[in-house]
Formats: structure tokens, sequence, C-alpha cells
């Protein structure tokens, strides 16, 4: 009997039944839920693997990649920007003969709904001569586990299992098999040609990853990922992973049964001979596929080819089931799509407006966004990836780039005005987390080259945004106590010199520092650094409870509390004109109180004993 | 059938969908879902694409759900792109949308959908001492206008093998008074 999981707790229990020994990672959207449930199913099957939160994709990937020199069955989990995070030791590894089976499983967000960016992990894989497998939906990606870890090792060469938003996300029907006992002993064998990535050893390895890939190929012609479904018309598509279940929806929606399918599931790299075979016979080949042309590129004769590659494919939304239709409707000349009256048009001529993603009720970082602004009206806001980016929302995040960014761009951008003579504050944002992940090299650079910016640490004691993750600060790694490092104490051994912290809930306090922040920048010529300390609300943590209301009679109905203070609890009554509570919720922090310019929104004395 | 399930974080939108995906595989049906959430937590729009059947991707396309379920009436109206003409669209009522307005009501009648709303948080609060079930009252509900799909029996024993057992009977009694009563109404 099977068990309806999500997508990326079947990739997770597959990594346990592989007999996987070592796994690592750092939390991002789509990826998360992966090794919380490795090391629950570790735990129920008693696998004794080693299970890991890492600090960052760079570190996780590295400590996975070498304990599989030692011959052990590693695992390294991580969101596609993560890999650009670990592309040093990735674009590396791949030309190490690894010894112990080595998997890299990244999930994409073609979305994107919560990334960056839309890359295409397989086109990656493509660059760094690593074999990929891209699954057509859960159950294969789960097997697919099993089938990286061998192809790993027979090749000795780390595998892709690129995983997508709706895979990780999805949920669906797998079956549990017996679990792999793997009692494999470290045994790291000194072989300096073979570990050693100095060029007179890479020259030989260049030669070594060729063949490599050729032999692949090879074996990938022959794999039962791949396969023709065969029509009757001169039409055909070549469909990779995901979207291959998406057209086969859109085609039995349809009733389309005439064309000649290729579905691919080993884009890199890719089996061409399979490729031109199918293509040899048609008159025309659609190529469908999320989000690069990755297959399409390798396909050495196109001229039958419609693809991305000349712009027969050019949309720029997800493959899902409408986007599909629209392709192929006009790829087979007729229209597939249905014609539906949409909502939006209606919605807003009766005032009704989607919910724009925002801060819980209670959020730390909402006061610290506020105070930010309140003390710099006129200051710049470079910011990071993370919860704190809503920020946005109350104008008081101006640009965001990457990990680490928010302390480096307060870098850059201040050192730019300093070039024209000039101090302007700019005060930098990053999470906890997320100075562990990047900060700190971005923070060291700031000390030894003697920027002027002030950099507010955002520590809610966790890793929010992708679910409460423990981060290094928290003395927890997620089978248990592990080693803890305070931040303030990074800080400082980072050089910086101005180092406070805060509450920032308590508004006023929070302000005056920030002024005086900015004050040190500018007398001594060097950065300060603002830790602003309350726990994530969604960690439970016990806290004063003040209810508020507002009073009716002072509101002027200025909008400040709403527009920028930006809180749930908060909304705009048209028909009075005026700023309420919403008591579903609110959660009764209390910080709004000090938002109001004419001091209307007050303690509720109905509700204070 | 595909069902568009939507909420706001913390309603339990997820948690809903994956009482439907077993009942469906415990009827011996296929099941295929997905999941967005991620930006907001507390408070942000959650959405989650059923699909029970001969399917295959995880996706619903504009104009395919059979039915949008909503915990939140908002989330439901915004949804209804998704919902095919002559669906019906089922929602907890948050009195977000004021769904008498004739522009409204001219829209769902261009497309012929179907609406059931229920004050699924009054009623708990009232007969469940709690509005936690609130999402199994219109589960309840789904069950009474979707028989064949939605097995009330299947629900019930889905609900006691899946939810902590001292929470079982209030959500058993929610499921009810969804099916009978409020069903038995509509």
């Amino acid at each position: 009997m099977g068990v309806v999981l999500l997508g990326n707790e079947a990739v997770a229990r597959g990594i346990v039944e592989s007999g996987c020994q070592i796994a690592t990672g750092y939390p991002g959207t789509p990826s998360s839920e992966i090794l919380p449930a490795v090391e629950e199913f570790n735990r129920q099957e008693g696998t004794g693997l080693i299970v890991r939160w890492s600090v960052n994709e760079k570190v996780a990937f590295e400590v996975a990649v070498s304990a599989a020199y030692t011959g052990k069955r590693a695992v390294a989990v991580m969101k596609q920007v993560g890999l650009n995070v670990a592309a040093d030791p990735f674009m590396s590894a791949a030309l190490t003969s690894i010894e112990g089976g080595f998997l890299i499983v990244v999930a994409d967000d073609p979305g994107p709904y919560s990334s960056q960016t839309k890359q295409d992990t397989r086109f990656f894989g493509m660059f760094g001569r690593v074999p990929v497998l891209d699954p057509t939906d859960i159950p294969e990606a789960k097997k697919m586990v099993v089938d990286g870890f061998a192809i790993s090792e027979k090749f000795h060469i780390p595998v892709i299992l690129r995983l997508s938003l709706r895979i990780s996300h999805g949920r669906q029907e797998v079956e549990f098999n017996e679990v792999i006992r793997n009692t494999r002993k470290a045994n790291f064998q000194k072989d300096p040609p073979r570990w050693v990535c100095v060029p007179r050893f890479r020259r030989i390895h260049e030669a070594e990853i060729m063949k490599k890939i050729k032999d692949i190929e090879a074996y990938f012609e022959g794999s039962e990922y791949n396969f023709v479904v065969e029509g009757k018309s001169r039409l055909g598509v070549i469909a990779g992973g995901l979207s291959y279940s998406v057209l086969k929806d859109v085609l039995n929606h349809h009733g389309i049964d005439d064309l000649h399918i290729l579905k691919i599931s080993t884009p890199y790299p890719l089996p061409v001979e399979k490729v031109m075979r199918f293509i040899e016979k048609l008159d025309k080949v659609l190529v469908l596929e999320e989000t690069y042309p990755t297959i399409e590129i390798q396909i050495p004769d196109r001229r039958k080819v419609y693809g991305r590659l000349n712009g027969y494919v050019s949309t720029t939304e997800e493959l899902g089931i409408s986007a599909v239709e629209d392709i192929l409707g006009n790829f087979l000349g007729r229209q597939l799509e249905r014609e539906v009256i949409s909502v939006s048009s209606v919605a807003k001529e009766v005032g009704v407006e989607p919910r724009p993603p925002v801060m819980c009720p209670g959020c730390p970082h909402r006061a610290s966004f506020w105070n930010i602004r309140k003390a710099f009206p006129k200051g710049i806001y470079p910011s990071d990836i993370g919860c704190y980016g809503l920020g946005l929302n109350q104008k008081a995040v101006d640009s965001v780039i990457c990990m680490g960014g928010g302390v480096t761009q307060a870098g850059g951008i201040s050192l730019a005005y300093e070039h024209d003579g000039e101090d302007v504050p700019v005060i930098g944002t990053i999470g906890d987390s997320t100075f562990f992940h990047m900060g700190v090299p971005g923070l060291i650079d700031a000390v030894a080259n003697n920027s002027r910016f002030i950099l507010v640490i955002l520590d809610n004691s966790t890793t929010a945004m992708t679910g409460q993750q423990p981060t290094p600060a928290t003395g927890y790694n997620i089978q248990g106590k592990a080693g803890k490092v305070d931040i303030v104490t990074v800080v400082k051994g980072c050089g910086v010199e101005y180092v406070k912290e805060i509450d920032p809930y308590d508004v006023k306090g929070m302000v005056a520092l920030l002024k005086d922040a900015w004050e040190y920048v500018k007398r001594e010529g060097k950065v300060a650094v603002v830790i602003a300390k309350h726990p994530c609300i969604l960690l439970g943590e016990e806290q004063e409870s003040i209810p508020v209301m507002v009073d009716e009679e002072k509101c002027i109905g200025c909008r400040i509390c709403i527009d920028y203070f930006y809180c749930p609890g908060l909304v705009f009554d048209t028909s009075t004109g005026k700023a309420k509570i919403d008591p579903y919720n609110c959660i009764e922090c209390g910080v709004c109180r000090n938002v109001c310019p004419v001091g209307a929104i007050v303690d509720n004395p109905r509700e204070v004993e | 059938m595909q069902y568009l399930l939507c909420g706001v974080g913390g309603q339990g939108t997820i948690s809903l969908s994956k009482v439907l995906l077993e009942i469906g595989r415990r009827s011996g049906r296929r099941v295929i879902g997905s999941e967005i959430h991620g930006m907001a937590k507390r408070g942000g729009s959650v959405s989650v694409h059923v699909k029970i059947g001969d399917y295959y991707s995880p996706l619903i396309g504009k104009g395919m759900a059979d039915v949008v379920i909503g915990l939140d009436d908002k989330e439901a109206f915004l949804s209804l792109s998704f919902l095919k003409d002559g669906g019906c669209v089922i929602t907890n009522n948050t009195h977000l949308v004021d769904w008498e307005d004739p522009k409204v009501l001219k829209y769902l009648n261009d497309r012929g959908i179907k609406k059931y709303m229920v004050d699924a948080y009054k009623i708990c609060q009232e007969r469940c001492g709690s509005i936690r079930p609130f999402n199994t009252l219109v589960l309840g509900l789904a069950s009474f206008l979707c028989p064949e799909e939605v097995d009330y029996s299947l629900a019930r024993e889905v609900l006691q093998d899946v939810l902590k057992p001292k929470v079982v009977d209030m959500n058993l009694k929610a499921l009810e008074i969804g099916y009978k009563e409020i069903g038995g109404d509509v």
C-alpha cells in the first residue's frame, strides 16, 4: 500500500532507503522540507545517518562531497540559487573521481514563486559537466535518488537530482521500499593526483571527464527514464521531466492521441542518438522543457525543432496547463485554451484586492524597518534574502540582490557617495541566518576598508522564511544540541568596534541608537553594527500582551500606520476614513502605539485589567 | 475531479488538502496535488491544487477546476478564474467580499457558477466550542455536494486516522454539521 507524501518527503525517503550516510544542506524554498524528513525517516528506521544544516550551500556541498571522497554515500540539498553559492566546489568536483556516491539535490523554482531567479539547474549541470536526472513525477523522483547514487558510483562522478517546485511541493502516492543498511566505512585513500586540483592533474582529469560524459550519454541511451510514445501523425513533442506530465494531462483533456512523444528525464548528457532517431521520421518537433533550452541546445540538428531557441516557445510563465495548451495549440494550428472570463476585472470593480505577501502580525522586522525609516527618512536601504525582503511594503527596502548582499551593497552604495565626498546614511539589513551564511565576509571587508555604513542584523533567532530552521546561534542543529556561535562575538571578531544590541520593539530606543551609530560612522569613518534582537513571532515564545485600540476622535486618517507600518492587525475603515484594529489578526505586541503621529493608537482599557 | 483549495496561512488549507487526497487514495483513485506557499507565513495566501482521478500533473489550468473550496471568501473569489464554467464554489464566509453585489452576481451568473457559503467560524464556535474545526465543516459541505468523490464515511474514517485523538470528536461533529445540516439546507 502506498502513502501520499510531499515530493520533498518522498525524496527524503529515497535518501534513507538508498543507504545514504551523510546528508547536508541549507534551507531554501522549495527544498527546505527534505532534510528534516530525512532525519524523521532516519530516526524511524534507525539508519544512523548524520544529517546537518550547514552554514551555507558551499559548506554543505564541500562537507558532503569530501565525505564521498572517503567512500561514504553522501547528499547535499539546496535550492537552485543555493547552487550558485556552491558553484566553486561544484565546478571542480565533477573533475574529481569521487569514491562514494554523491548526489546533489537541487530544487528549482520556475515561477519564480519564492526566489530571485528562475534559473535552470539542468543547464548548470551541463556547464559543470555533471549528469542530471529530471523527474516527471514524485514516484520517479524517489526512484531517481536510488539510481542517482548508483550512477554516481558507477562513473565516479557527482549526480544532480533536479527537482522543481511542483515536484518538491507536490503530493502523490509513493511506495515504501526496503532500506539499504549501508555499513561502508570511511577509507580515505591518499592519492594526490586524484584529489588535488592543481593544473597538471587537471589536464589529465579533463580528458577523463570528456570520456565519462560520453559513457554516461551512452548509458542514458538505454535508460528507462526516457521513452517514446508512438503516434500516427508526422508531428512530435519532446517533453522534459515534469513537462511530460503536464503534456499528458493536456493531451488527455483534449483527446489528442496522434502525436509522437519522447519523454526525456536524463537531460544532461542528452541521449542524442535516441533524440535524433525520434526527430528523423517526423516533420516538426516541439520541445517542452522548464526553464532553459537545455535539451534543445544539445540537439545537433535543429532544423525541424520548435522551441525556445527559435522563439517558438517564448512564454516567461511557468509551463503549467494553460501555457502548454497555448504553445501546443499554436503548434497544432488549433485553439486548445478555454475562453475564461477572468475574475480580476470584476474584483477590481468591487474593490477586492489580492493579499500581498506580508510580514506576520507582531513580526520584529516590521518594528526594525519602521525604526530605520524613522531615524533616516532620506536613507538608502539595501537589504537581503529572507522575510525582511517584505520590508519593501514599508518602503524601507531599496534593493535586494542575493544572500549577503545586504552587507556588501551597503558597502558599495556608501562607497559611491564617499567617492563624491558625501555622507549619505546607508543602512544595510540582513537576517541572522543570512549573516552567518554570507554576511561575514562582507563585514570583514567593510572593516578592512573603512566602509561608512550601518549594518542592522535582524536577529530573530531562527531561519524564519523557510520554516524555522535553527541558526548557528541557537546551539541546536537538526539532530539536537550542537555548537553555539554568538553573533556579537562574531561581529567583534570581524573587527567591528561599534556593536550594540537592542529590542526593535523599543521604538524610541532603537531610533536613538541608530542615530548614535550614524554619528559614529561619520566621526570615525568606520562601519557600525546594530543587532535588532527579538524572537520570530512564529517561535511562539511568551511576550507581554498589550491590547490596543484606535481612538477615533484622535485618528486623523493619515494612513501612516497603514502604509508605513503595514501590519495585518491594522486596517483602514473606508466608511469612517480612520484606522482600526483587526482583532482577528492583531497579536497585541503594542508596537503600533509608537507609530501614530497624533497618538491615536492607545492601550485598550477594556482589556487591561 | 479537480479541486482548487484556497485560504490564508494558519487556516489549515494544506491539512484539508491532505485529508482530501487521502479520501481519494482510499477510494482507489489516482491522486496528485501541489501547493503554493512561501513568501508570506501567517496571513498570506495559500492555494493547493488537488486532482483526483486519471491525472498526471499536479497543476490545474485556468477554467478547469470542478470545485473551488475556500476557507476564506476573498481567496475563493479571487480563485474563480481557475473554476470551469458551470462549476461550484464552496466557501467559508469571512465577509470580505460582497457576494450580493450586482457585478459579482452577474459574473457568477454569466459563467453559471453555483456558490455555497457557510459561516463556518460562527457555527463551529457555537456548536463545537471552538472555531478550529471550521475547515472540516467546509469539508462536510463539500462531501454533501460531491457525495461520490468526497465520500462521507471515508471522510470520517480519514479524519479519525489522521487527527490527534483529542480533536477527533470535535472534527467529526463539524463534518456532520457541514454534511447533514448545512448540506441539507442548500
